[in-house]
């Protein structure tokens, strides 16, 4: 491929960096917050809003307020670096600053995200309360062949690193952070298939299908990003070590679309669990 | 097989647990060599405390209608559809009733017998 095309190819790939995950998940967020506002009103259903509605709001609006930022500071980055006719590498080290940067929003969100959650947890449950008698196993949620490619990519990519660190006789960064992710997804998984793992109900209203939902959801994120985690540490181990010879241009080009799928992935994630929850237990009528 | 807890009820949460599945075992709902959850699991689907699950578990291993194999955990027993029939505890009232009627023929007032049964229940 020429430069030219190259260069072609890592603006059209950064531009669409841009447009998913600055203003497309602004717009999904924003329009997941409405939904929930207009479909699920705080007066009628008090249990789905453990913090005051206003504070979520606020939060949420300057998360989208610095999605858009970043989105418009990213679009004169890379319109004025095209005007410089920046070289491909340039261009593409560029796209991977910038999908650190549209990170941050992720990162404000999370103490939020943590709050939310044991505001949700610690709610007082209902008097009559109700489970299923029978012992659930992790191929319940996730099937076992994710089972066995998140067990095995993180073995590889631990098994990268070891040989990596005997042959450098260094601890690198990159290898620090490996063997730190990767081992602790690996032990993660093997005490859900194993060990003494207990999934806490996310809030005590859940009903049984938005339990199952919810549970299904965490069991095939922790497998899932065993796998990508793995994947990712292995591939650039290797690459770095020069056992594959791609242009760094294509790496970049990679983890930009695999950021967008991610943010797709999210953004509907947080209109579905809108839409598809069960509300009923959270209304002001239901008994407690 | 879904079990309920009604906790503002007057019967205690671990004897509702061992009746429902006292229940299911009997009605054939839980079939023998069926895993149980987990005493923690359970515990923490109904939001209780885990000593009232686990003390749950220990009365239904006490009467075999359960049997634990370790780290595995609980399962119903082999024979649990029989022994789950019998309920030792529904034999305490005939049993305290016959020694209280004892007592009182003796000429032993009622507040006597409640004294005498605190203290040997104390120790």
């Amino acid at each position: 491929m020429t430069p030219g095309m190259l260069t072609l190819l890592v603006a059209i790939v950064f531009a669409s960096q841009i447009l998913v995950c600055s203003f497309l998940s602004a717009w999904r967020f924003a329009r997941a917050a409405r939904l929930l506002r207009q479909q699920y009103p705080a007066e009628k259903y008090p249990r789905l809003y453990p913090l005051p509605p206003e504070q979520m709001q606020r939060h949420a609006a300057l998360r989208n307020a610095v999605r858009i930022a970043i989105g418009i500071a990213a679009v004169v980055l890379l319109v004025s670096a095209l005007v410089r006719r920046a070289s491909p590498g340039s261009l593409a080290q560029l796209m991977l600053g910038i999908i650190l940067v549209q990170l941050i929003p992720m990162a404000l969100a999370l103490p939020q995200q943590i709050r939310l959650a044991k505001a949700m947890r610690s709610m007082p449950a209902p008097a009559i309360r109700s489970a299923d008698l029978r012992s659930w196993s992790a191929t319940e949620f996730v099937s076992p062949a994710e089972v066995l490619l998140g067990i095995a990519m993180s073995c590889a990519a631990l098994a990268c690193t070891l040989y990596l660190y005997v042959r450098h006789s260094a601890l690198t960064p990159a290898l620090t952070l490996s063997l730190v992710a990767n081992g602790f997804l690996l032990v993660r998984m093997l005490l859900v298939l194993y060990g003494p793992t207990v999934m806490h109900r996310p809030d005590p209203y859940m009903s049984e299908d938005d339990l199952y939902r919810a549970r299904r959801f965490r069991m095939r994120l922790l497998f899932r990003m065993a796998i990508a985690a793995g994947l990712y540490f292995s591939f650039v181990l290797a690459w770095r070590e020069g056992w594959l010879r791609i242009d760094g241009v294509y790496v970049a080009i990679g983890l930009s679309i695999a950021t967008q799928l991610t943010s797709q992935y999210l953004t509907r994630r947080a209109i579905r669990a809108v839409t598809e929850r069960d509300p009923a237990p959270y209304r002001t009528d239901m008994a407690g | 097989m879904r079990i309920t807890i009604d906790v503002n009820s007057p019967q205690p949460v671990f004897s509702q647990l061992t009746e429902q599945i006292r229940t299911a075992v009997k009605d054939g709902a839980l079939k023998p060599g069926t895993a149980l959850p987990p005493i923690r699991q359970l515990a923490a689907d109904l939001q209780i405390n885990p000593n009232t699950v686990a003390k749950a578990y220990a009365l239904l291993e006490r009467d075999a209608v359960i049997e634990t194999r370790g780290r595995r955990g609980s399962f119903v027993h082999r024979d649990g559809k029989k022994h789950s029939r019998t309920n030792p505890a529904e034999q305490a009232p005939s049993v305290l009733g016959a020694a209280v009627e004892k007592l009182r023929e003796a000429g032993l007032t009622d507040s006597e017998i409640r004294i005498a049964f605190a203290s040997v229940m104390r120790s």
